[in-house]
This record gives structure tokens, sequence and C-alpha cells, in this order.
């Protein structure tokens, strides 16, 4: 009786065990970003492929090495522009001019403000 | 063995990561993402509702068959007009924030800077215009009567615009909630320029960091914060050059636009007040700014125009 209840609970910790790693392993491979436009969710990015993508008429983002930035804006301010590349869940993009904001997923540590 | 067996469900339950809720809305011209780490799919609701609620109340286009800030612009003058108590409430704390500014961030000179918002967008740079719009309108115009909840205007030149406080009333009636709700572990990022933090997912501070204004694909200075309110007010949103000069939307007093910071950034407790600030201190030099602030022992950190960061 002592030995099976040890095999069942052998078993049930190593079953537990190996779907967190497959869940871990899982989740590791999928960086995305979420673009948004005026709060709608238009388009999800996965950040390992290399591609550009057109949100809207004079609105393109590009992804390179894992990284997200804007290629091409027809905004005024082109701060959406100048923002650079972002990788991490604590950098959005933001356009304001255009509603669009680009979120990449995570833990939210770091927060920037500006 | 049944009783172990329980146990390791019971842990196993336990070390599931709960589900978070996320949500981005668009709502006071910018993309809000609100994030909770506790509470339930209800509380995520609701406080979109409170979002959307003072949005539309101060909606300076659309009456949205409700009484809202366009409601008051057509028909205040010489006229009570009743309204609901949220909104009474909404105006008479934006009143409020005059003191606070000294004047600086004043929501009763609303048809200079609507004006000024659609003239930033042609990139119009003749802002003298902007005195013909108000023709001496004083907050004072502004008549409230609390226990009829009515609002009247005395100036048929007052329009009043809620722009640079409406996201901070609203932050603030949020985290009045989540407050209620004994959630906690929040994050509340309204258009990277307003945020509301209360603890991260794993209940420590947030490291907040500020865009600098003259690279804003860098940041200039961090600090850790849980449980506050931070704003920031900078000239590189929302602004256009012509001849070598910056037009930026923060209009000061004398409805032009002053340049003695690039950007402001307040951090306290009260979201309404953080906001009123970032948009006031802006057009003030250091020493008025240091008054206004020791008025609310709230902290500032500006990025003057010579690239100088002075501390609050």
């Amino acid at each position: 009786m002592k030995t099976r209840d040890f095999v069942i609970l052998g078993a049930f910790v190593l079953i537990v065990g190996l779907s967190f790693l497959f869940v871990s392993i899982f989740s590791e491979k999928g960086k995305s970003a979420n673009v948004y436009v005026k709060g709608e969710l238009v388009k999800e990015i996965d950040l390992s492929v290399n591609d550009e993508y057109q949100i809207q008429e004079d609105f393109v983002l590009i992804v390179e090495n894992g990284k997200i930035r804007v290629k091409e804006t027809n905004c005024s301010d082109q701060t959406c522009l100048h923002m650079g590349e972002t990788n991490s869940s604590s950098k959005p993009l933001l356009c304001v001019p255009n509603g669009i904001y680009v979120e990449v997923e995570g833990n939210i540590e770091d927060v920037i403000i500006g | 063995m049944k009783r172990v067996l329980a146990l390791f469900f019971f842990l196993c339950l336990f070390g599931c990561e709960k589900k978070e809720l996320n949500s981005t809305i668009y709502a006071y011209g910018t993309n809000i993402s609100i994030n909770l780490y506790e509470g339930e799919k209800d509380d995520l609701n609701k406080v979109k509702e409170i979002f959307y609620h003072y949005y539309y109340l101060a909606d300076y286009e659309n009456e949205r068959d409700l009484v809202n800030v366009c409601t008051l612009n057509k028909i205040a003058f010489n006229e009570e007009v009743v309204v609901s108590e949220d909104f009474f409430n909404m105006i008479s704390d934006g009143i409020e924030c005059y003191s606070l500014t000294n004047g600086n961030c004043n929501i009763a000179i609303g048809a200079a800077s609507y004006k000024w918002h659609e003239m930033i967008k042609d990139k119009d740079n003749n802002i003298d215009i902007l005195q013909n719009e108000t023709d001496n309108v004083s907050i004072d115009d502004v008549i409230l009567n609390r226990e009829k909840l009515s609002i009247k205007f005395n100036n048929k030149f007052l329009k009043i615009d809620l722009g640079a406080i409406a996201k901070g009333y609203a932050l603030r009636e949020v985290i009045d909630y989540l407050e209620e709700k004994k959630i906690e572990k929040y994050l509340i990022n309204a258009g990277t320029s307003s945020i509301g933090v209360g603890r991260n997912k794993e209940n420590g501070d947030y490291n907040i960091h500020i865009i600098d204004p003259t690279d804003v694909g860098k940041t200039f200075k961090s600090f850790k914060a849980s449980k506050k309110c931070v704003s920031t007010s900078g000239d590189y949103q929302d602004y256009f050059e012509y001849e070598g000069e910056k037009y930026h939307h923060i209009l000061n007093k004398s409805l032009n636009v002053s340049h003695i910071y690039k950007s402001v950034t307040v951090i306290g407790d009260d979201a309404l007040k953080v906001d009123a600030l970032s948009t006031g201190l802006f057009s003030v030099d250091i020493d008025e700014a240091r008054q206004m602030l020791e008025k609310t022992g709230y902290s500032a950190i500006f990025y003057l125009d010579d690239k100088t960061v002075v501390e609050l």
C-alpha cells in the first residue's frame, strides 16, 4: 500500500514538473507586441520574425532582431519615430496624433513616463 | 493517502498564476492601459466605465445625450444649468486647480486652449489671436450653486475645457475605487504622460523612468514608487516648430507658451492635483514652482531648457 502511494505521488510530481517545464519553454519562444489603434487591438506581432507591418496609411512598424520600432509615420510631431526600438513591456511606443499604441507583452516592473 | 493527494492538488492550484486583468481603451485622446494583478473581471469593467464616464462628461465637441462640457459651453451663459452631481464635482474640483497652480491651470480659458490645439494641428503659429478668444474671462465668471447643482457663466466668451485635468480626475476616481475594493497591485498607464501605480505583481515598487525630452528614445532619470500618481508635461508631445521656435501645447496665464522647461514631472497622491500641477508648474519659474509644491508636499523633477535637472 505504502509503496503504491509513493509511486502515485512520484508520478504526479513528475507530471506537474513536466507540464511546468513545457509551459515555460512554450511561453518563452513567443514574445509578441500588441498594436492598438484608438484602443482597439488591430494586430499581434511576433517579435521573432523580421518583417514590416502597415498599420494604416503612412504608418509602418518594423521588426528587426527581436525589436520593434516605427519605420514610417505621417504624424505632425514625429515623436513616435524618435522613440526608437523596443522589446520590453516597460517601453511602449506611442503615437499620440494617430492614436497608435504598441505594447510588448511581459511582466511590468518598469514604467516609462513622459 | 487521500489527504496527501488533496494537499497536493491544493498546492498545485495555489502555485498556478492567477489570470491578470488587462485592457487598453482609447479615451482623452490617448490609449489608456489598465493592468490589475488582483480583483475580478467586474473590477476591470468598472475601471473602464469610470474612465469613459468622465471622458464623456469632459467632451468639448459632443453632447453625447448628456449634460456635459459641450452643453455648458452652448447654453450656460446667463443661464443656470442643472447638472449631475458627478459633473458638478468635476467642475468644482477643476476650478480649485486654478488656485493650486496660481492660475496656470485654468479650465475657463477653453475657447483659447481648444483653438490652440486646432492651430497646432495646422501648424499655425499666430498665437496672439488667442487673446481675442477669451476677452478677459475670469475663473470667477463660473458660478456654482451646490444646493441646486447648477452652473452658470457670467461671461459670454467663457468656455470650459477640462483637457488638462479630465484624465487626472478620472484616474483619481479609479484609484479611489481600487482602494475601496482593497486592490493594491495595479498599474494604470494613461498615455504614458499620467500613471497611477499601486504595487507590482510581486508586491514591490515599480521602477519609473522619465523620458529624456531631447531624445525620446532614452530616459534621463529613474526612481522607485508605489501607491503614487505621476504625471509629466513636456514640450515634445503635441507641438510644432516654426522658424526654430517650438510651439508646444501648454498655454500659460498670458495665453502664450513658456520655454522655461522641456518637461516637468510631478509625483504625489492625488491624481488630479498631480495632473494640474504638471501643467501649472510648466509655466512658472523655479521659485514660484517651489512655493506651489510646498502647499501640497508633492515632489517634482524639472528638465530645464538648458538641459539641467532640478528636483524639488
